[in-house]
């Protein structure tokens, strides 16, 4: 019975995990998608020049 | 077990909420450069008095550092974040209404820079070190780290969006509001340092790592650090586009920096756990000088520069939670807060030495090779430093 809980617990903490994975690539990927975007490539300049990073 | 498992939920918590409140304080302030344009066309100010101000946070930062390190080892992180966000948000909204330079400089210089150095690195991981046990506080400094270096990378773009959708009045609201939400966040930051009875004072921490030659070692790294990250980030454009390339291809080049900083930040909290921090930290600076190498004597194209770019990304931040980790790890968790504010100091006094020297060697010289080449002098230099530190922690006579 605690065997079966804990096999499910587990279970639905790597599908927790893997969802958060996801989530997390495809805000990165939208991220790095808007730095192609004209207005930041026009301001890049601006943004680097004030030590963004 | 109830206790366990509650202890193990309030970690969690702590851990999750801190790495916000990094990333969205250091995601804002990622964004300042995007509204250089927009508010200097509205104002009538041109690029020195954005440089500053900018200038004048960095110093700002560096200095409160310390301050607040030291307020949140004496009242506790929970207040400390406090003020700092609400210094912080203070200082968007003045920014929003400063009509005259020096109004800029107060507001966007000081008041941001205060409040930074509240709800930044120095501050946040020992609060998440100590709520965790000791084999998971390197990797939670990741984490943290990590959580800094998302907010940058993501932050700008969104930044970049709320301008083109609101104008800079909206953005600066909408980012200022963002930064509000960290004052009831710190709620959940709470927490200082145990104190024992006879235990050690603030100045006599102070007194044996200044006395510690390690820790001379830690804050002339991290002041390396600085130097690289400030003056690649400034100065890159303009090599960029000396070099024949258009600014596409810097605009990519920024978002591979900050893109591969997010997994060299988390990846060097994760292996400091496991392996030595101070041969890491070494590691990392050695790398550095083999990354300004390949770009100085491989021809310019587009895809050396993505390179570059990706493997600075790697090493960027991930400084952050060695540097800390060594400290906490070396003199303990009772000052770390304090004691990480004077390293950190060191790191912005770096880093406005690279911007400086950078615009100094490029008038002399009419190109950035010789800067580039003490970049790596001193990358090799920060390397050399941090192999002999001592990461054991200090024997201490036990409190009477």
């Amino acid at each position: 019975m605690n065997t079966e809980t804990s096999t499910a617990r587990a279970k639905r903490g790597r599908v927790w995990r893997v969802l958060g994975y996801g989530c997390l690539a495809i805000v990165m990927a939208l991220a790095f998608y808007g730095y192609q975007s004209p207005d930041l490539r026009a301001n890049w300049e601006a943004l680097a020049a004030l030590c963004g990073f | 077990m109830t206790s366990v498992s509650s202890s193990q939920s309030n970690a969690t918590r702590t851990v999750v909420i801190g790495t916000l409140i990094v990333l969205v304080a250091m995601g804002v302030r990622a964004t300042f450069g995007l509204f250089m344009q927009p508010i200097g066309l509205d104002k009538g100010w041109g690029r020195d008095v954005f440089s500053m101000a900018f200038a004048l946070q960095n110093l700002a930062w560096g200095a409160a550092s310390i301050l607040m390190g030291m307020m949140a080892d004496r009242f506790g992180a929970a207040r400390t974040i406090a003020l700092g966000a609400s210094l912080y948000f203070f200082g968007l909204v003045g920014m929003h209404y400063a009509e005259t330079p020096l109004g800029l400089y107060l507001t966007a210089g000081l008041l941001v820079g205060m409040g930074q150095a509240g709800v930044t690195f120095p501050v946040i991981l020992p609060v998440l070190a100590r709520a965790v046990p000791l084999s998971s506080r390197s990797t939670v400094m990741g984490i943290a780290s990590a959580g800094g270096s998302l907010g940058q990378f993501v932050v700008v773009p969104t930044g970049q969006a709320l301008i083109t959708g609101f104008q800079w009045e909206g953005a600066l609201w909408v980012l200022s509001l963002l930064v509000a939400i960290v004052v009831p966040l710190a709620c959940f930051m709470r927490g200082k340092p145990e104190t024992v009875v006879g235990g050690q004072s603030l100045k006599s921490a102070i007194g044996e790592a200044f006395a510690h030659r390690s820790f001379h070692f830690l804050f002339w790294s991290y002041f390396v650090c600085g130097f690289h990250t400030a003056f690649i980030t400034l100065h890159l454009p303009a090599y960029v586009t000396d070099s024949g390339l258009n600014a596409g291809y810097g605009a990519t080049a920024i978002a591979l920096i900050g893109l591969f900083n997010v997994f060299g930040s988390f990846g060097a909290g994760k292996l400091g756990g496991k392996y030595s921090k101070k041969n890491l930290l070494a590691g990392m600076y050695f790398m550095r000088a083999f990354g300004i190498l390949l770009l100085l004597v491989v021809p310019l194209t587009p895809w050396v520069l993505y390179l570059f770019a990706a493997w600075m990304g790697v090493f960027w931040l991930g400084t952050v939670p060695l540097t800390q980790g060594l400290i906490g790890q070396i003199y303990g968790m009772r000052y770390a807060a304090t004691l990480s504010g004077i390293v950190f100091l060191g790191h912005q006094v770096g880093s406005f030495a690279g911007v400086w020297l950078g615009g100094y060697t490029y008038n002399i010289t009419g190109n950035y090779d010789l800067m580039w080449w003490i970049g790596i002098l001193l990358a090799l230099i920060a390397a050399v430093l941090c192999l002999p530190i001592h990461e054991r922690a200090l024997a201490r006579p036990a409190a009477a």
